[in-house]
C-alpha cells in the first residue's frame, strides 16, 4: 500500500490506519528524510473500552529494529530485536493471527 | 472491497495537528522528556513525539492514508454525514455548535455523526477551549474491487 512520493521533498511523514476488524487496527506512521526511511512504527491495536490499546508494535525508535508485545492493559511486557518489517507485512500478519499474535514467537514469522 | 482514504496535509491542517499535540501534551520538550523516561511503554507518545517533530520542520509533507478492507464503513458513511466530511474539509469551523449552525442542523444529530466519523478515523474533535473543533482526515475516498 504504498504512498506517493514527492520528487523534491526532504522531510516527509505518513501516517497510515488500515482496519482489521471492526475493533482492530493496525497504525503506521513513518518519517523520511530526502526520501530514506528514518523512523517507521507499526502497531497492531484493539479497542478496549473506548480507548486504542497496543497489542505487538515494530519499530525502530532508540534501538534500532525491534518489537514489543503489551498486555491488555498496554503495558510492555516484551521487547525483542528483529529484522524490519513492512507495514504491509505487519498488516498482514495482523489480519492473519490477530489477537493470537502476543502469544506467538513473532520472531519466527 | 478496499475503501482507501487519503489525505495530504495543507498548512492549516498541519497547523491544527501542531495545535492538537499541544493541547495534549503541552510542549515539545515535555513531551520528549515524557518519552526518554517512558520508552516503547508509552507507544502513542513516541508516535506523538516523531509526529510533533517532523511537522515542526520547514516544508515537510505528511501525508495521512487510512484503508478499510470491507463495505461495513457504508454502512457508516450516509449523504449527510459525506456532507459533514466535505464543509469540514472545505471550511474552517470552530466548533460542532458553529457547524450545526452552518449546515442548519441540529446540534445532537452533527454530534452524533461526528462521533460515528469519529470512530473510523475520518475525523477528529479536539479540544478548543470549551468547544471540540471538528477536523477533517479526509481528501479523497477511493474504492477498489478486488478481482
Amino acid at each position: 500500500m504504498p504512498l506517493p512520493r514527492f520528487a523534491d521533498d526532504k522531510l516527509r511523514i505518513t501516517k497510515e490506519r488500515v482496519w482489521i476488524h471492526r475493533n482492530e487496527v493496525v497504525d503506521a506512521i513513518e518519517t523520511f528524510n530526502e526520501n530514506k526511511l528514518e523512523f517507521f512504527s507499526y502497531t497492531y491495536k484493539v479497542m478496549i473500552e473506548g480507548s486504542w490499546v497496543p497489542v505487538v508494535r515494530f519499530d525502530n525508535w532508540e534501538i534500532g529494529s525491534h518489537y514489543d508485545k503489551y498486555d491488555e492493559n498496554g503495558s510492555l511486557v516484551t521487547q525483542q530485536q528483529c529484522p524490519k518489517r513492512t507495514f504491509g507485512e505487519v498488516a498482514r500478519l495482523a489480519k492473519e493471527f490477530r489477537r493470537n499474535l502476543v502469544t506467538m514467537d513473532i520472531s519466527e514469522l | 472491497m478496499l475503501v482507501e482514504i487519503e489525505k495530504k496535509h495543507r498548512p492549516k491542517d498541519i497547523q491544527n495537528e501542531l495545535d492538537n499535540l499541544k493541547s495534549k501534551h503541552g510542549t515539545a520538550e515535555k513531551l520528549h522528556q515524557k518519552v526518554m523516561r517512558d520508552k516503547c511503554g508509552n507507544p502513542s507518545s513516541v508516535d506523538d513525539h516523531m509526529i510533533w517533530k517532523a511537522i515542526a520542520t520547514q516544508n515537510c509533507e505528511f501525508v495521512e492514508k487510512i484503508t478499510v478492507d470491507s463495505s461495513n464503513i457504508f454502512g457508516d458513511l450516509t449523504p449527510k454525514r459525506l456532507e459533514l466530511l466535505e464543509h469540514i474539509r472545505t471550511q474552517d469551523v470552530r466548533s460542532i455548535k458553529d457547524l450545526a449552525h452552518e449546515l442548519e442542523r441540529n446540534y445532537k444529530n452533527v454530534y452524533d455523526d461526528l462521533k460515528a466519523l469519529e470512530d473510523w478515523g475520518l475525523v477528529s474533535l479536539p479540544r478548543r477551549g470549551k468547544d471540540k473543533k471538528p477536523i477533517s482526515h479526509v481528501e479523497s475516498l477511493t474504492v477498489t474491487f478486488h478481482r
